[in-house]
Parts: structure tokens; sequence; C-alpha cells
């Protein structure tokens, strides 16, 4: 492999972990700033690309961690990892992304293979499946609502005074109650879904010209500011920093199902990681959770690649820079060329590099969110949102973070899963239907 | 009075500053941006400017390929007219993943200024090939070895061989890169004397 593939890789590895762990940009942002400055980069200008999308999901692992923030593509896997984090437990709910997401791609490598042909014969038919599978996954999530309020007014046998007042009747679980948790389920979905079209419709402009997109104000919103607002708040003393991480197990087996989820994702257009991410079954424990989510993240840069190479059809941002710095290498029959084999091996390394750059930042991080303790990180989280929101996406971001984060607060007082807040980018992409 | 339940009450407000959103993205319009960033604000609302390059349109959408002087971009809209290459269009509409890659979901699309039948030059196509690929073009040029050569610059040529009279000559094709050639290639179907 040249020198200057693996130099430009390497630059690439660092940028692309830089923009998925500074809130408010992307590596699609990273993208259109590589080619704004070297439109005639060639195949160096590619490598540096290709290495960013891959080296980028491990650097979201931080935000997604120490703030509940993140770019779309780690939206859910925020939620379980931030928990973590707020247990002392940060180091360890980002080794188990960087595990997750490197494991993720270690598996969809032999599957992208295999998949090659299906890719090729079914990429073009399933153009567009993507509202349809929008769709699906909205329903699924409400037909699969775990809360059970208690919906059935029972009479107490022996009345009891409280605040002053006789109470006769209690409120219980009953018949009615998987019923009213899908409702409950389905107005969080209706709710978001507004919020998601309203945003999207509105855009967003940056007041510096940086690339702005309303992503960043409607996904912290939803997810991250919640959970800041909440540490904000607590009088809890800050847990101490659990730097030791247990070595991993059963990586591989929690993994596998995130990255066939992917698959979705780099065959469909319009399918995101985070919605591929709604496809993989319950995972048994809140740490498999993490590492399955994550996986779903490093199998989709493969598959994106691979709906590249085997179709030619850019899934992402970067790819599209990527192909107008040089012509991708086709694949469209028998083994993979050796541009491909080579530009393989440039994504494991990029992305075994971002492994350790995102393990080895972690323990400070974890220690600066310790001494804070919730409060102060999470005042100082909302700050940094604030103001990324500001700097990236403007006043109109900062009305979207605001409603956004009204919105993220519903599903915390109805005790649904916070997950329904994807339906802000699910609902728009089903009323293409309509279309 | 009987006071609101908290619970209630949070998605009361909720609903309020959705509904507030939603009429301020009814009373805002989009900002307009160049066709090479529009990627970068993919599920945004924007208004792109350009050219068309290809059009179709069935009874179910139109497809279009639009072009500024920075990118080309794909646009799906629903039925309607279908506006002509090399008409100049104004789109509005939300930036998506399409079939390929980001493109725009059209809201609105109307033509700004009719296209007028001028013929391209061979520098123009070799100077931005991709931003015609897969277009059909009218190329003014000299058939030279293989070639239709003009100002400055040659197209490579296939389909209809060039008529063997000397002189400038239109040729009308497709643009598009030719893997086995490894090169852009103007496939033609016919050729005329220019008037």
């Amino acid at each position: 492999m040249e020198p200057a593939l693996l130099m430009a890789a390497a630059a690439g590895a660092l940028a692309g972990f830089a923009a998925g762990a500074l809130p408010g940009m992307h590596v699609n942002g990273l993208a259109a700033l590589a080619l704004a400055l070297a439109p005639q980069a060639g195949a160096p200008g590619q490598a540096f690309l290709v290495a960013a999308l891959a080296a980028s999901p491990f650097g979201a692992a931080l935000p997604a961690t120490f703030l509940g923030a993140s770019g779309e593509e780690g939206a859910l896997a925020a939620l379980p990892a931030h928990a973590l984090a707020r247990e002392g437990r940060g180091v360890e709910a980002v080794a188990l992304q960087a595990w997750g997401a490197f494991a993720g791609l270690a598996v969809a490598l032999p599957m992208a293979a295999a998949a090659r042909p299906i890719f090729a014969w079914l990429g073009p038919r399933v153009a567009a499946w993507s509202p349809w599978i929008a769709l699906a996954i909205l329903a699924l999530l409400v037909a699969t609502e775990p809360a059970r309020p208690k919906a059935h007014r029972r009479a107490l046998p022996v009345p009891v005074k409280e605040d002053g007042r006789w109470v006769t009747h209690e409120w219980a679980e009953g018949p009615l109650s998987p019923w009213a948790g899908r409702a409950l389920a389905l107005l969080v979905v209706l709710l978001a879904g507004a919020l998601g079209w309203a945003a999207l419709r509105l855009g967003a402009a940056s007041p510096f010209g940086l690339p702005a997109s309303p992503l960043l104000p409607l996904l912290a919103g939803l997810f991250a500011a919640p959970e800041l607002l909440a540490a904000a708040r607590s009088r809890r003393p800050g847990s101490r920093a659990i730097l030791a991480v247990a070595p991993p197990r059963g990586v591989l087996r929690h993994a596998a199902p995130g990255a066939a989820a992917s698959l979705v994702e780099g065959l469909v257009p319009g399918v995101s990681p985070s919605q591929a991410a709604l496809l993989t079954p319950r995972a048994p424990t809140p740490e498999a959770r993490l590492v399955r989510l994550a996986a779903v993240n490093g199998g989709a840069v493969v598959f994106t690649l691979l709906a590249w190479h085997a179709m030619g059809r850019a899934r992402s941002g970067a790819l599209v820079a990527a192909q107008a710095m040089a012509r991708p290498a086709a694949w469209s029959a028998g083994a993979p060329s050796q541009a491909i084999l080579a530009e393989a091996a440039l994504v494991v390394l990029s992305a075994a590099a971002a492994c350790l750059m995102a393990r080895a930042l972690a323990r400070p991080l974890a220690r600066a969110a310790a001494r804070a303790g919730p409060a102060r990180w999470g005042a100082g989280g909302l700050a940094l949102l604030t103001v990324a929101t500001l700097a990236f996406c403007g006043w109109l971001g900062l009305a979207d973070l605001a409603a956004a984060t009204l919105v993220g607060l519903v599903p915390r007082r109805l005790g649904v899963r916070r997950s329904l807040g994807m339906a802000a980018i699910l609902v728009p992409v089903a009323l293409r239907i309509l279309t | 009075m009987r006071r609101l339940h908290p619970d209630l009450a949070v998605v009361l407000v909720a609903l309020l500053a959705v509904a507030l959103l939603a009429a301020l993205s009814l009373l805002l319009s989009p900002a307009r941006v160049a066709v090479r960033d529009a990627p970068l604000h993919e599920g945004s609302r924007v208004l792109v400017e350009g050219r068309v390059l290809q059009a179709s349109g069935t009874d179910r959408g139109r497809h279009l390929v639009v072009a500024d002087d920075t990118a080309r971009i794909g646009v799906v809209a629903g039925p309607g007219p279908v506006p002509a290459p090399g008409d100049r269009v104004r789109v509005t509409g939300l930036v998506s993943r399409l079939d390929d890659g980001p493109g725009l979901s059209a809201e609105s699309l109307d033509v700004v200024e009719a296209a007028a039948p001028r013929p391209l030059d061979p520098a123009t196509l070799a100077r931005a090939p991709a931003l015609y690929e897969g277009a059909r073009v009218l190329v003014r040029g000299e058939p030279r070895e293989g070639d239709l050569v003009g100002g400055g610059a040659r197209v490579r040529l296939a389909g209809l061989a060039p008529p063997s009279a000397p002189g400038a000559w239109l040729a009308a094709g497709a643009f598009r890169y030719d893997e086995a050639h490894a090169a852009y290639v103007l496939k033609v179907d016919a050729w005329s004397r220019p008037s």
C-alpha cells in the first residue's frame, strides 16, 4: 500500500474521530470541508474520507456517554451509555461501545462479502422501501411498548386519609394497562413525529457558515437535554469514577445481531443506523444492549461502503465527497479487487486506532465528570449543547432545542420508552408514502 | 380551582412548543444553498437553483438531475409538467437520501428560465465532465480521430460514426463515463450541420 494513502488514512482517522467527538460536528461536515479545500485530492483524499467514516462512531461514543448527546448514528446508544456514566461507569460505557463498534465492523466484513450479490440484485428493487420500513419500525415500537400504566380504578377495602381527605379508590394495573401503555407510546410518537416534521422543515443555518443540520438540536433535545436537566437539578454527590473495566465477554455474540441489522442501512436508501438499531432484538442486559447498538454503527460503515462499491450508491455525505475526488472501485462480480481489499484494511486499521483513542480519552473525561459532580456536569453539558447548537444551527436551532427538550421530557413523565423519541426522524421518512 | 396534573402539564407544554415550531416552519422560507452544499443539510429544507441535466416523468412523479456551477443533485418531485433539459429551475425541498445518494425530495419545483437550444463546447464538457455524466447533450465541434474537438479540448466519441465531411458539426447524444475506456465518452445518436 502506498505511504501517501496510509498517511491520508491516519489523518482521516484522527479527523473523523474528532468530528464524532465534538457535539455538533459530523463526519459529513468534515467531508464538505475536505472537498472545499482539496477537490482534486484523488485517491489519498478518498482514503482520508473513508478512514474518517470508519473512525467517527468511536469518537461519537464520548459525547454519547458523558453528555448523553450524539449524532443520529448513536442517538439510541446514548441512552444506556449515559445511564452507566451517571453511575460512575463512563469508562466501561465507552469501552463497551468501542468494542461493540469494532466487533460490528469485524463481523460485517465477511457478511459483506456474502451479501454483495444480494445487494447487487435487491438494491435497485428496494429503493422505495424506506418509508414503509420507517412505518413498520414505528408500528413495532408502539406495539412492543412495555409500560403498564395503572389504568383501572378500584375501590379500597378500607378508606384511607391522605392530605386531610378520605381516599376510597386507587389506580391499579389491569387488562387495559398494555393498551394504555400503547396509547401513551402512540401519543409520544405523534408528538415527536410532529416535532421532527416541523424541525426538519424549518431547517438550520449556522451564523458562522458551518455545516448545519437540525438533527443536532433535535436529537440533543430529545435524548440528552432531559438527562442533563435532571442531573443539573440533582442534589446527589458525584459518584466515584470506576476506571477499571472487566475484560469483554460475549462481545462478538452480542454484536452479531447489531451488525446484521446494519445491513438494512446499506441496502435501503434513507435508513439511518439509528433506525436500523431499532430492528435489533432486545439484549439481556444494558451492557449487552450497548454493545449491540454500537455494533450497528460499526456494521453500518461496512455496508455503506458495500453499497458504494457494489451498487455505485453513496449513502453518506462523506462518500459523496469521496467520489467527487476519485472514482470508487466497482465490485460487480467475483472477488473484490485489490483496491477494495486495501480499503477494507484501511477501514479496520482506522477503526482500531479510533477504538484506542476512545479508550484513552474516556479515563480523563470520567475523572473530570466525577470531580464536577452531577449538578455541575449537567449544567456544563447543557451549556455546551446550547453553545454548539447556536454555533452550528443559529437561533432556529435554539428554538428546535427548546421544543425538543420539552418533548424529550414527556416519555420520562409518562413512563414510556425514551427511544420513542426516534419518531422525530421516522415519521418524516414515513410521511413520504403520501407523496 | 383544580390544579393540572404535572404529567398532563408537561404534555400540554410540549404540544404547545411543537405547535409554535410548526407555525414558525410554515412562516419562514428555507435557506438557499449551492448544490454542492445541499448534502450537508441532510434532513433540512433548502432551496437550490440550477439547470436541468436530465428529466423524466411518469404519472407517479418526476425525477430530475439538476446542476449549478458547483455540483449536480438528484431531485424527486410529485407528478406534474416535466421541465426540459437546460431549463433553469428553482427547487424547494427536503434533503434526503435518495437511491443514488443525497438528493432533494421536492415540495415545489418552478422553471425560472426556459432552456435555450444552445450547443455546448467540448471544452465545457472536458472542464467538469462529472457534472454532465448521464446527461443528454448537444455539442458543437470538429470530429477528428475519434474525438470531437473544440475550444482547445477534445471529447472521445462513440455510437454513430462521425460524418466524413470536414468542418464543424453538431453531435447529439448521451455523455457518460465508460469503464472500458476509463474515460468520459459522448455516445452520439445524431449528427447535423450547425445552422
